[in-house]
């Protein structure tokens, strides 16, 4: 199961809400957020599932962008 | 803690540290563990695009298992793209190559390295002359270096190109003309520090996504940065952008001259710094490089044609836009950043179009400032290292010099310790002169019998691939040899292939976009047989040796690779005592001698085993340290500008410290739609897959993200045509056919009349239709403009 630390950056005026939106997504862990820019945890069954998360972040009303900081998948078959 | 939670753990700390650094703007604090969980991590440039992020790979048991944005990075600043992400995973395609292979009998069959090596070194040795060298920007330093000596100082051919010359030739010409030295003056510290940004047919948000995201950071703290995107079809980018301009293809020399035209003429162009550091220039004929002088009055009699209205007439950008990119040019409290990549470079007007970006920064004063430059980005990771300034391009030697000039050639051989006059003077064939030959019987002129390929990916990259690639594979004699590390559209019409090691399975050097050195260890064993290409070249120099080949020896009588250690020479032809040294190291310490000849100066191999990259010139500091460069020509950063002066442009073609102004006209490019072939095609990337998919195609996340080409076409062009989304279409050129499905306002939206097709896929291959006329200085052809006719199949 692959984890991936990654930065969500915000749009001006949208921290609120996409913090609202983020705790709803399953297998997301926020960390404390810091101005614009939230890091966070996803965890997926899969690395096509911990795509599909991350592009789901990614075109999440008020977010600006998302970055890959880190990603383990030493449990992944490949 | 359970080994989960403390993944989990070092997950949320990588992305707390470099999300407090960012916004604490801090670049280079903080340190990545070394030993996680039993992943060991080291440092390596990532393998994909010229941008040189940074990542550390995790290996356990032998193997890559995680990847983290190296918090150390000054690129990436410990973040990475979705490439970034999966790049350890282009290791472990199942199909990797890990034996030898050869056709007998139509069928390729398993041989061993022996004969492998035997096979090329005898092909040569019958034919030296016909033997042509096609590498890439994705070889490594080292690699480059090697293959570079190897036929340049052994076997005194330069028949040596890369496939950078199909991406960044037209950016080197318009550096070379303008400065009189390649590569960009200024860095990705530009990015962090201009007001204005210029997209100029470039599509960073996709193409070259963490230096995007490092100015659209900006934009997120509250900075003010405006984005201006200058394109052909609408992107990613566009998006973002304040302003988008959409021109007609190949007009971008009247929008550029059109700019010029109004600084001139409002009398707002910066007068002191153009009287200090510039001079002007026109084309002479026959037409060079260099072309001739002309006066400030010539120049402004010469620019008066392009008014913003005969400009919108040429492009299609509207008049009042053309006055609002003047007005932001005029602004001296703005700092301007233009960058560029392919849009500009893959065009037959490629030198001109470089010239004039160029010409309206240094005409407006907006050069030497951070935040005020003009950069060209490259889409490989050593384009600038391996290419550029190795020099393994067939009119270069390394370090800047060129074959045509009788010192620069003496300066190779005496480095190389190789007979006088042993490099001929005559640049050897470019691409797509180099293909041309190949597919050409030899009794017809087509003196190119055998090309060996490495890390490259012709059969699916060169244009015109009716013309320029299969007709090789019906000609007797002709041999096509292919080291690669996945089945491609070239090895499958190969008639030897060699399976090589990727990446952080051998040791490595990059050069990446902004004149930064990046170095590699070797952390896990290649699959199979598969083997290191430097070790190719040299095991087939040895064997050179052996068959009598006196052009592998030096003047002393030595191998041209010869190696010591501990005073005796080390086998290094012979793959099992190939790591008993650094090879990488020795080939890189000789290969400095070089950089100092043109003030590319690099520092010792073991420097860059330490930093996350050095921007040349590196210049040793009297405290022994060494000093990486951000700004060149800059006297406040440039250890070699004159102190004197703010700027001084001190290659500069008129050795008088100016840069040259030049004035390029506009003129129609060699097809445009008729009514025979209505819309325009133009060709790319897609963010999930790089360049010609080998590795992309195998990480399964990527492939089924995007599996398969396609066509951007405007709905109304094909509601015209009857046309729905996702139906298959048969797209046609004067050079050939593909069957592709239509995709209606996809994430790219080209405008009516114009179209877009991806060339990663190797099942249809864009490069059927596409057009090899190329700009006359720099060879590059234009894959982004071809006239094409679309019908509904069925």
């Amino acid at each position: 199961m692959p984890i991936s630390g990654l930065i969500l950056t915000t749009r001006p005026g949208s921290e609120a809400c996409v913090l609202d939106a983020l705790r709803a997504v399953p297998g997301v862990t926020l960390g404390e957020p810091m101005g614009s820019r939230v890091p966070l945890v996803a965890e997926a069954p899969t690395l096509r599932a911990a795509r599909d998360l991350t592009e789901t972040l990614m075109r999440m009303d008020g977010v600006a962008f998302v970055d890959v900081v880190s990603v383990d998948f030493q449990d992944e078959e490949l | 803690m359970q080994r989960r939670d403390f993944i989990r753990s070092s997950a949320m700390t990588a992305a707390t540290l470099a999300a407090s650094r960012l916004a604490a703007e801090e670049s280079n604090a903080g340190d990545t563990p070394r030993e996680v969980d039993g992943v060991h991590f080291q440092k390596a440039p990532c393998r994909f695009c010229g941008t040189g992020c940074h990542v550390q790979v995790g290996v356990k048991g032998g193997k890559v298992v995680a990847i983290q944005g190296d918090a150390k990075a000054e690129v990436n600043k410990g973040l990475l793209c979705m490439k970034g992400y999966h790049v350890g995973l282009a290791l472990y395609g199942k199909d990797r190559l890990t034996k030898p292979l050869l056709r007998k009998n139509g069928k390729l069959v398993p041989i061993s390295w022996k004969e492998a090596i035997d096979t090329i070194a005898e092909r040569i040795q019958a034919d030296p002359k016909g033997f042509a060298m096609y590498g890439s920007g994705q070889w490594t330093i080292p690699e480059g270096y090697a293959a570079n000596k190897l036929v340049k100082g052994g076997l005194g051919s330069n028949h040596v190109d890369p496939n950078a010359r199909l991406c960044m030739a037209s950016a080197v010409t318009g550096f070379l003309s303008t400065y009189g030295v390649d590569e960009p003056a200024g860095c990705y510290d530009d990015l962090d520090n201009c007001d204005v940004l210029i997209t100029w047919g470039n599509n960073p948000a996709e193409m070259h996504p963490v230096l995007f995201s490092r100015v659209m950071d900006r934009r997120s703290r509250g900075e003010r940065v405006k984005l201006i995107d200058i394109g052909t079809r609408r992107t990613r980018t566009t998006e973002f952008a304040d302003e988008y301009l959409e021109f007609k293809p190949h007009t971008d020399l009247a929008v550029a001259n059109g700019i010029a035209q109004q600084l001139i003429e409002r009398g707002e162009w910066d007068r002191e710094f153009v009287e200090k550091n510039c001079a002007f220039r026109e084309q002479d004929e026959p037409a060079t490089l260099n072309g001739k002088a002309m006066d400030f009055e010539a120049y402004k009699a010469a620019i008066a044609h392009y008014t913003p209205e005969k400009v919108a007439e040429i492009s299609g950008v509207p008049a009042e836009k053309i006055r609002m990119l003047a007005d932001l040019f005029a602004s001296k409290d703005l700092k301007i950043t233009s960058l560029w990549c392919m849009g500009m470079n893959q065009h037959t007007r490629g030198t001109a179009i470089n010239n004039l970006v160029h010409g309206v920064h240094l005409l407006s004063g907006h050069f030497g400032r951070p935040g005020d430059a003009p950069t060209s980005l490259t889409g490989q990771p050593s384009a600038c290292g391996t290419v550029r300034e190795v020099g393994t391009l067939a009119h270069a030697l390394p370090g800047g010099r060129v074959v045509t000039n009788a010192d620069h050639r003496k300066q190779a051989e005496d480095i190389w310790n190789v007979p006088a006059g042993r490099i001929p003077e005559k640049p050897g064939y470019h691409t797509v002169e180099m293909w041309k030959r190949f597919s050409t019987p030899k009794d017809t002129g087509g003196d190119i019998s055998t090309i060996w390929v490495q890390v490259t990916n012709p059969g699916q990259t060169l244009p015109n691939l009716n013309q320029l690639f299969f007709p090789s594979r019906k000609i007797p004699g002709k041999f096509l040899i292919v080291s690669d590390v996945y089945p491609t559209a070239t090895t499958e019409h190969a008639d030897l292939v060699l399976p090589s090691a990727l990446w952080v399975e051998k040791n490595g050097v990059f050069g990446n976009s902004e004149r930064r050195t990046q170095q590699w260890f070797r952390m896990v064993k290649p699959p199979g047989e598969a083997r290191d290409d430097c070790w190719q070249l040299i095991a087939v120099a040895h064997r050179l040796l052996e068959l009598g080949n006196e052009g592998m020896k030096d003047r002393d009588g030595k191998f041209i690779f010869h190696v010591e250690k501990d005073g005796k020479a080390v086998p290094i032809w012979d793959f099992a005592h190939y790591y008993d040294v650094n090879v990488d190291q020795h080939l890189f310490e000789e290969y400095r001698k070089f950089t100092r000849l043109k003030h590319k100066d690099l520092a010792p191999y073991e420097e860059y085993t330490k930093a996350r990259g050095l921007r040349w010139p590196v210049v040793q500091q009297k405290d022994g340290s060494w000093r990486e460069t951000k700004f060149r020509f800059a006297s406040f950063d440039d250890p070699y500008a004159d102190k004197s002066r703010p700027i001084d442009f001190y290659h500069s073609t008129t050795h008088d410290h100016r840069a040259q102004i030049w004035f390029r006209p506009y003129e129609p490019p060699p097809e445009s739609p008729d009514k025979e072939f209505p819309f325009w095609l133009c060709t790319g990337r897609v963010i999930e897959h790089w360049h010609s998919g080998t590795l992309t195609m195998r990480i399964p996340q990527l492939r089924r993200s995007m599996p398969g080409s396609y066509i951007e076409m405007h709905p109304d062009d094909a509601a015209r045509l009857r046309i729905a989304n996702g139906e298959k279409v048969l797209v046609e050129s004067r050079r050939g056919k593909l069957e592709l499905s239509a995709w209606l306002n996809g994430r790219g939206r080209p405008p009516r009349g114009s179209t877009f097709i991806p060339f990663f896929d190797e099942t249809l291959l864009a490069n059927l239709l596409t057009l090899e006329d190329y700009d006359p200085f720099s060879k590059q052809p234009d894959y982004k403009k071809c006239a094409v006719r679309i019908r509904k199949i069925g």
